[in-house]
């Protein structure tokens, strides 16, 4: 059976800390793959620049983004996901701290498959990280040829 | 007739007068003189008549001429016959006079009316004065007709004068307002554009808050709380605490961004303009309060048919604080009583909101609207000071105002109006 695996898309290493911890707790840790920006992301999921030996890699199960990133946001890693024949019906969940309604908005008519606030408490953080990361890997069936 | 022409063996006149040179002298001096008068009165009359060819009745004048003529001409066969006898072309004369003065006589008679009816000499000369007269007062009046004509045709170019005057003093405050206008236009452009700037300024501000903020206080929380569950075997209660301390800390921190970011949202400006159902919007929220604290004992009266006109987000975050206000500091009061209805002051509805909660001293009421700023510790009623602070924003935007009331223990009503021109409180008869 394939493995399949999540993109974590987090510039705070804290943030990346905790989310990895409660992944940790139900098991997916080993199935997390972490990029720490825009342009990184986009690099690792075309197979390009760093990550060139990816070329011919499996996609994974589904990408949890930040908006606020460095190099490239958020909102334009997920257009150019979009715009990409191999990358258009990967899913992609926005994780982010902004509540803000237009950020919401820009993100569902960008194609975001979910929008997921960062919850300030630490247990409902580890709690909905978790269900999303079982989610994603082991309830939601994936597109076509992702 | 042969008889007649027949003289011989007539005297002539002078002869019966026996050659008395007195008498002769005298009677043929005066037929001489009357003939010559005669003669010099027909000439005249002659001549008046060939020089005034329009005469009214010519022919009777013609007439006379020649009767007068003719009796000169008689007088002088007078003369002629004192030493000639031809008496026969004296008869001959004489009866030409005769005929020609009794034809004059005759066509005199029926011109009698004609002639009384023509005008006097006098009359003439008065109706000529009349006339005179009459030609003096026209010229007059024509006179004075010019001059009115000249001062009206004068005052016709000095109106005119100023009517173009006028115009000009128009088209130049006209021109005047237009540049007055095109400056406040360009000018109200320019503060638009900065107040534009300012608040994408704020909402750029209040996105790092979000954001930024956040995240920090996210790590502090989270691994405190890590550290609690991860190593709690290890730690003295002591520790413990010491961590669930920072964690609480953190939460209110949390919550104070928040209500930052509330208060910054508020003053975002209204997006809508839309008639809210304040009275359906106020018992939804009054059962969802009801919801979370199903073991509080509220009773709660809502007026129907209270209609507002306004951003329906922001008006629903009105009512939630005014609300959620009424519902906390009503706590402790047994029964609690909250109460929302409209009310007419100064020709203006007021929308309000009133409890009999723990209510307030009036003397911190300017401290009210104020963020951050409590009239109730902590550890009396929780909360950041945001709320009342949103509203008034949140009203004020719409063009309202809010107005507090309270005493302490007695509970608070809170009253606001929208803009008066958009808001409405309408009240139905159930």
């Amino acid at each position: 059976m394939k493995i399949k695996t999540i993109l974590l898309v987090e510039d705070n290493r804290q943030d990346e800390k905790l989310i990895l911890r409660a992944l940790h707790k139900v098991n997916l840790v080993n199935q997390v793959q972490v990029v720490r920006d825009g342009q990184q992301a986009l690099d690792y999921l075309f197979g390009q620049g760093e990550f060139a030996d990816r070329a011919e890699a499996a996609l994974p199960a589904a990408v949890l983004l930040d908006i606020n990133l460095p190099r490239v946001s958020g909102l334009d890693v997920l257009a150019q996901l979009r715009a990409n024949p191999r990358t258009k019906l990967l899913p992609v969940v926005i994780l982010t701290s902004s509540d803000e309604e237009r950020d919401r908005l820009r993100c569902y008519q960008e194609g975001a498959n979910s929008f997921v606030r960062k919850p300030l408490d630490f247990t409902e953080l580890a709690e909905t990280v978790a269900r999303l990361g079982v989610y994603w890997v082991a309830v939601n069936e994936p597109p076509e040829g992702a | 007739m042969g008889t007649f022409f027949d003289f011989s063996g007539l005297a002539p006149h002078g002869m019966c007068l026996l050659w008395r040179d007195d008498l002769f002298w005298a009677l043929g001096g005066t037929d001489a003189a009357i003939s010559a008068a005669y003669i010099s009165i027909g000439m005249t009359i002659l001549h008046f008549i060939l020089r005034r060819k329009d005469m009214y009745l010519r022919w009777v004048a013609l007439l006379f001429a020649a009767f007068i003529i003719l009796c000169a001409t008689s007088h002088a066969t007078d003369v002629w016959t004192l030493w000639y006898a031809d008496y026969g072309v004296q008869v001959i004369v004489k009866s030409v006079t005769a005929i020609v003065s009794l034809v004059t006589a005759v066509a005199l008679w029926p011109l009698m009316p004609r002639a009384l009816a023509m005008p006097s000499g006098a009359q003439l000369s008065a109706a000529n004065q009349a006339l005179t007269e009459e030609i003096h007062e026209r010229r007059q009046v024509e006179n004075s007709l010019r001059d009115t004509e000249e001062h009206l045709r004068k005052a016709h170019e000095s109106l005119e004068r100023k009517v173009e005057e006028r115009t000009w003093q128009l088209q130049e405050s006209e021109a005047r307002v237009l540049r007055l206008n095109a400056d406040l236009e360009r000018r109200v452009e320019d503060r638009t554009a900065e107040l534009t700037a300012a608040n994408r300024e704020l909402d750029s501000f209040a996105y790092a808050v979000s954001h930024d903020l956040r995240a920090p206080l996210r790590a502090m929380m989270g691994f405190s709380d890590a550290l609690l569950q991860d190593f709690a075997g290890q730690m003295e209660d002591e520790a413990k605490d010491y961590l669930g301390e920072i964690v609480v800390a953190s939460r209110h921190m949390g919550e104070l961004i928040d209500g930052l970011l509330q208060l910054s949202r508020s003053t975002r400006g209204i997006r809508r303009h839309d008639l809210v159902d304040l009275s359906a919007l106020a018992t939804r929220l009054l059962q969802e309060l009801a919801m979370l604290e199903p073991a509080r004992s509220v009773t709660w009266q809502v007026a129907p048919g209270l209609v507002a006109r306004g951003d329906p987000d922001m008006l629903e975050v009105v009512m939630r604080n005014l609300l959620g206000n009424a519902w906390k500091y009503t706590a402790a009061k047994l029964p609690a009583a909250i109460r929302v209805y409209a009310e007419q002051q100064d020709d203006q509805w007021f929308f309000c909101v009133s409890d009999n909660g723990a209510g307030f001293d009036m003397v911190h009421a300017d401290k009210l609207f104020q963020p951050f700023q409590r009239l109730h510790r902590q550890d009396e009623f929780s909360g950041i000071g945001i709320g009342l602070a949103t509203v008034e924003r949140i009203v004020r935007r719409h063009g309202g105002r809010i107005i507090a009331e309270a005493a302490p223990d007695l509970g608070a009503t809170f009253r606001f109006c929208l803009n008066s021109s958009d808001a409405q409180a309408e009240k139905e008869t159930p």
